[in-house]
């Protein structure tokens, strides 16, 4: 995870969820400890999408059947793993646009 | 445009799905009751029936730019500022560009404009997007759909189409 990305990442949930950033730590989950509902989540993954240029895979994320698997959202929506998925969806963009 | 009813837009003036732009145009009636008490003596429109008209005119970019698949609901005022009063009598025209758009969330600018192009206000609002799949009854999905529809320009480029259906 870099840390650049983090900072711009936590800095765009301290802004629309009125969380003080010093209490966002990259291991804090985003739905279980910080308890971002739905809507603002929508709104982090779009402010995401738009500032790193990327596009999160939101719809897949929520495409689930029957049971929520709790070991799988502890895991998904860990700040720290939020970060990594970015930084890999910007590190393959900008691979893609140095082959062009 | 009927206040009482929330049927703000009268009309669908354009839309570019290109550019991703809208333009419409309503007209607030001086009779509605709205103004009896907003305000005795000194009737202005409420703020939040600009924030209304705004979200029309954007929900209804939003359903055109998803071929009218999914259903935008209003789900978040993101910054609202109201920059004049505006008095009933008026014809107002709303102007709305999509900011991103996703198949759970959009965003969307609007601002209102009187008719010597003064701005009223201006809005960056968030949509929930919804289809039939998410628990809306097909049926008034599909009934909601055909009216917003209906209020759309016929593309041959005649751009004048009243909210009751085509002129």
């Amino acid at each position: 995870m870099k840390q650049d990305t983090f900072e711009k990442i936590a800095e765009i949930i301290s802004e629309i969820c009125e969380i003080e950033s010093e209490t966002l730590t990259p291991d804090k989950n985003a739905l279980l400890d910080l308890d971002i509902d739905s809507l603002d989540f929508l709104d982090i993954t779009f402010e995401i999408d738009e500032v790193f240029g990327i596009k999160l895979p939101v719809a897949e994320w929520t495409e689930v059947d029957g049971e929520i698997d709790e070991e799988e959202v502890r895991r998904l929506f860990r700040l720290e793993s939020i970060c990594d998925y970015v930084d890999y969806l910007v590190a393959n963009h900008n691979a893609a646009v140095q082959k062009t | 445009m009927l206040l009482e009813t929330f049927q703000l837009v009268d009309e669908v003036l354009s839309i570019d799905e290109e550019s991703q732009e809208i333009v419409t145009w309503g007209y607030i009636e001086a009779s509605s009751c709205v103004f009896e008490h907003h305000f005795p003596e000194n009737p202005v429109v409420p703020g939040v029936m600009l924030v209304e008209f705004m979200a029309q005119t954007s929900g209804l970019l939003l359903l055109a730019s998803t071929e009218f698949q999914v259903m935008p609901f209003m789900s978040k005022v993101k910054t609202a500022s109201f920059r004049r009063f505006t008095a009933p009598g008026t014809e107002i025209f709303g102007r709305a560009a999509i900011v991103g758009i996703g198949p759970l969330y959009s965003v969307a600018k609007a601002e209102v404009f009187d008719h010597d192009n003064a701005r009223l206000c201006n809005a960056e609002l968030g949509f929930a997007m919804k289809g039939p799949a998410d628990g809306a009854d097909e049926y008034q999905f599909q009934a909601s759909v055909k009216r917003l529809k209906d209020m759309m320009p016929v593309r041959s480029g005649v751009y004048a189409v009243s909210a009751h259906g085509t002129d």
